[in-house]
């Protein structure tokens, strides 16, 4: 039986707030570009609400701040190239990530979010809703409409150089050295000059 | 013929769709006709009006079903008006009268007497609804208790508190111990 009662207000209401599209703020402080690309795409795209459908445009706006310290895997900053071709004479461009990254902040998070919407008509779309910021500064607007916030796809670990002297001595040690040893790592290595090329024909003495 | 002629064609064929009664609809919801069964129950099986020969050889099996099982039929439904009509030379055949107004007709000839009881029964069982595709197995009379989802649904309700973004939404959930941890939790003797 097909129950058919009126619409209340209440009602209506509530099912405009059921399609309405929210808005989440994520932080990519040391997030790696692929995972974190994967996470707001799926947003992006509105894979995460249970009234999605392929044919229903239900995707929210994320904003993802500090993409300037935004992370790739291992040496990926170095390998990892960006293939550009616009099918004209001379538009050919592969280009490292660390290049794109010096150019424009944004970009790599940009980048990997638009190649994990997948190949289709739709991501130019849903791309339009991606709100980008190199930190933790956004406009106005942007903050006031926020009204979620996503966590983030793995831990922020501390760097060596934020531990401080204390946090060093009350660790627990985990290797023991002998009294002889001499923890010289304070001291760097003398710069060993410039290498001279003898010239040719005459032995280097 | 006007210069750019009318294609749309939706409006005629959609007003003669209705006019078919529904038997133009071919999926639908389970239904419950007139909330039947939620305070009594009422049998919609109104009139059943069986048909046969006195001397053909196509009416044996309902003849057969007439003197065996329809008096008792007749006595356990005294809801239902039951017809017997003895016509000479003509098809064997059961009609149904439902209380939404619709009539099934089964042809009955050379039918057995367990087909002809077989299909009695599912006269008798029957709502008159058509039969359609199902558009989904469950349907409810009341909706849903816990309500519809929306976006709001599943959020923390810290959040309307804090002025987002804020660390302790932000912070990566894991059940994986890091080496840290370990080492913090299990200090080397």
């Amino acid at each position: 039986m097909s129950y058919r009662r009126a619409v209340s207000r209440f009602d209506r209401v509530n099912q405009w707030l059921q399609f309405s599209r929210q808005w989440h703020v994520i932080d990519a402080n040391q997030q790696d570009a692929e995972l974190l690309g994967d996470k707001v795409a799926r947003y992006l795209a509105g894979k995460h609400k249970p009234i999605f459908h392929p044919e229903t445009d239900c995707g929210d706006h994320v904003v993802v701040t500090n993409c300037k310290d935004i992370a790739m895997h291992a040496f990926d900053w170095k390998h990892t190239i960006y293939k550009f071709n616009m099918e004209y004479p001379k538009s050919k461009a592969d280009i490292p990530a660390w290049q794109i990254h010096d150019y424009d902040q944004c970009r790599i998070a940009f980048l990997s979010v638009y190649r994990s919407l997948g190949n289709n008509l739709l991501r130019r779309r849903h791309i339009q809703r991606l709100h980008l910021f190199p930190d933790e500064e956004m406009a106005e607007f942007v903050r006031k409409n926020i009204g979620s916030q996503l966590r983030q796809v793995q831990g922020v670990v501390k760097r060596s150089d934020e531990y401080t002297a204390e946090e060093r001595a009350n660790f627990p040690r985990v290797v023991k050295f002998a009294d002889k040893h001499v923890v010289d790592w304070e001291k760097s290595i003398p710069n060993p000059g410039r290498h001279v090329k003898p010239v040719p024909g005459q032995k280097d003495k | 013929m006007p210069s750019v002629p009318r294609v749309d064609r939706l409006k005629p064929i959609y007003t003669a769709a209705k006019a078919l009664n529904f038997g133009w609809r071919f999926s639908d919801f389970l239904k419950i006709p007139a909330y039947n069964g939620i305070s009594r129950y009422t049998n919609q099986l109104h009139r059943i009006t069986v048909r046969f020969c006195k001397q053909s050889e196509s009416s044996v099996g309902v003849r057969n079903f007439i003197e065996n099982q329809l008096v008792e039929i007749g006595r356990k439904n005294p809801s239902v008006v039951i017809y017997a009509q003895p016509v000479r030379n003509s098809n064997p055949s059961i009609r149904a009268e439902y209380g939404n107004g619709r009539t099934l007709q089964i042809n009955a000839k050379n039918m057995t007497q367990d087909e002809v009881s077989k299909d009695v029964h599912l006269l008798f069982s029957r709502s008159g609804e058509p039969v359609v595709k199902l558009e989904s197995r469950q349907s409810a009379l009341v909706p849903s208790i816990q309500g519809q989802w929306t976006p709001i649904t599943w959020l923390p309700t810290e959040m309307n508190t804090e002025q987002l973004p804020a660390k302790q939404f932000s912070k990566h959930k894991s059940t994986a111990t890091s080496a840290t941890e370990y080492i913090l939790q299990n200090p080397p003797k």
